[in-house]
């Protein structure tokens, strides 16, 4: 017999805090889609929980708001939400692969970002494009708010910053430059509920012919994403025409094996990750030759 | 015993329901409604059997925890037909030879259903991303997308 646990269900963001400061062991819970597998799969779960917490009613968390300088986007917003969003197709085009790319159209309707993010596999394919467009993360607890940058969210596979006090609410990501160039690769097993293999997140901003600013960000490659600084010194002031796609491949799966070392996995990633870095610069030059 | 009250519209009835915490949608359909027709398949959202239209929008039943669908609407296969009469896809599907062991019919039918609902004439391609997280293993997916397809069809046609 488990354990008995409560269900909370709140409408307003400072009851639902309250609630998360008085007790550090009610689980947040949303689409549900990560948790009710550990619930069904980890028999000590609900041991270790006082009770779910039900955040899908909370305004504050909802919707994609456009500002002057950024776009906010909601912890609930589901990966259906941003493959329709008209404004992120536009700016975010990165963003919008990877959420299209995850999971089923079931998973992908009840699925948030929010959840992406929090539940932190090391394969959650909406981490890498938040990273690469440097997004922010707004944490709200009941003592307060702070600012998180997403590329410090996650601390290692299935842990992030985020205390148990607090909830995530929304991203904000900076409006990219006109001339920007996004791009997002993915290997699965097969093409829909494939969990990702490897992935890549490329943001490029470009004016006359030359990449200005670049972020390259690997997913499943090393234990936590984050910028391949090496890789993007090798196409950060360079001429898109000069590029030469398989030596920054080469570099990229260096860099990795530097952060990872040889692990059992090194012999598959290798080639895949350069082939996810080809893939993305070859499309980087087709977009500047018809410009 | 922490016990939940949930009131929600299933299959166009007002039902109430007391349930723990914990307990899936897919299980309070089967075991305290009987609605047998929604299926468990894998259990961890990867196989569609337990696809319902939760506010218009297909989901895995099995992943949707009771207490969540409080003042929603719920729609499962046996609220597809009107009395005798098939939904125009369930006709579609015996029609198409769209069914053979029929485990993931429900499944299939409800994501095609919350397809159709939002999209009159869907594209071949559209048809098979609102069908990408259902598994069928013996049909072959060929004359379940045709049926969806005529289904199509005929209802954009009446």
């Amino acid at each position: 017999m488990k354990k008995d646990i409560s269900f909370y269900h709140c409408e307003e963001l400072d009851a639902a805090l309250k609630l998360l400061a008085e007790d550090n062991n009610l689980k947040p819970i949303a689409g549900g889609t990560d948790l009710m597998v550990e619930m069904r799969n980890d028999e000590n779960f609900q041991e270790n929980i006082s009770g779910l917490l039900d955040i899908t009613a909370l305004e504050e968390l909802q919707g994609i708001t456009v500002k002057e300088n950024h776009i906010n986007i909601g912890a609930l917003v589901t990966h259906q939400e941003i493959v329709n969003s008209e404004v992120l197709q536009e700016k975010y085009s990165a963003l919008v692969a990877a959420a299209a790319a995850i999971g089923s159209t079931q998973i992908r309707n009840r699925g948030t970002i929010g959840g992406n993010v929090c539940n932190a596999a090391a394969c959650a394919d909406t981490l890498g494009p938040l990273i690469a467009f440097e997004a922010d993360a707004l944490l709200e607890s009941y003592a307060g708010e702070r600012v998180v940058p997403a590329a410090d969210l996650v601390t290692r596979p299935y842990q992030t910053v985020i205390r148990d006090d607090e909830l995530l609410k929304c991203f904000r990501l900076p409006l990219p430059a006109a001339d920007t160039f996004s791009n997002f690769q993915k290997i699965g097993r097969r093409q829909a509920l494939a969990i990702t293999r490897i992935s890549l997140a490329l943001v490029a901003q470009i004016a006359d012919g030359m990449v200005k600013q670049v972020k390259v960000v690997p997913g499943s490659t090393t234990p936590v994403p984050e910028p391949f600084a090496g890789v993007e010194a090798r196409i950060r002031d360079r001429k898109i025409a000069d590029l030469k796609p398989a030596e920054i491949a080469a570099a990229a799966s260096e860099e990795m094996v530097s952060i990872t070392g040889e692990r059992w996995s090194t012999p598959y990633k290798k080639p895949a990750l350069e082939t996810l870095v080809t893939r993305a610069l070859v499309q980087l030059k087709e977009v500047a030759d018809n410009e | 015993m922490s016990e939940i009250k949930v009131e929600f519209t299933l299959n166009d009835n007002k039902e109430s329901v007391v349930v723990p915490a914990e307990e899936r949608l897919l299980d309070t359909l089967r075991e305290r409604f009987d609605l047998t027709g929604t299926k468990e398949g894998c259990g961890v959202g990867e196989c569609g059997a337990c696809t319902v239209i939760l506010d218009g929008e297909a989901v895995n039943s099995c992943l949707v925890p009771t207490a969540q669908v409080d003042g929603r609407q719920v729609r499962t296969v046996e609220g597809l037909a009107e009395g005798d009469e098939l939904d125009p896809l369930q006709q579609s599907f015996i029609d198409h030879q769209a069914v053979q062991c029929g485990f993931c019919t429900p499944g299939m039918l409800m994501s095609a259903r919350a397809l159709l609902d939002k999209n009159t004439s869907p594209t071949e391609e559209e048809i098979k991303t609102a069908l990408d997280g259902n598994l069928c293993r013996c049909t072959g997916y060929k004359q379940i997308v045709d049926a969806v397809e005529a289904a199509a069809k005929k209802e954009e046609r009446e």
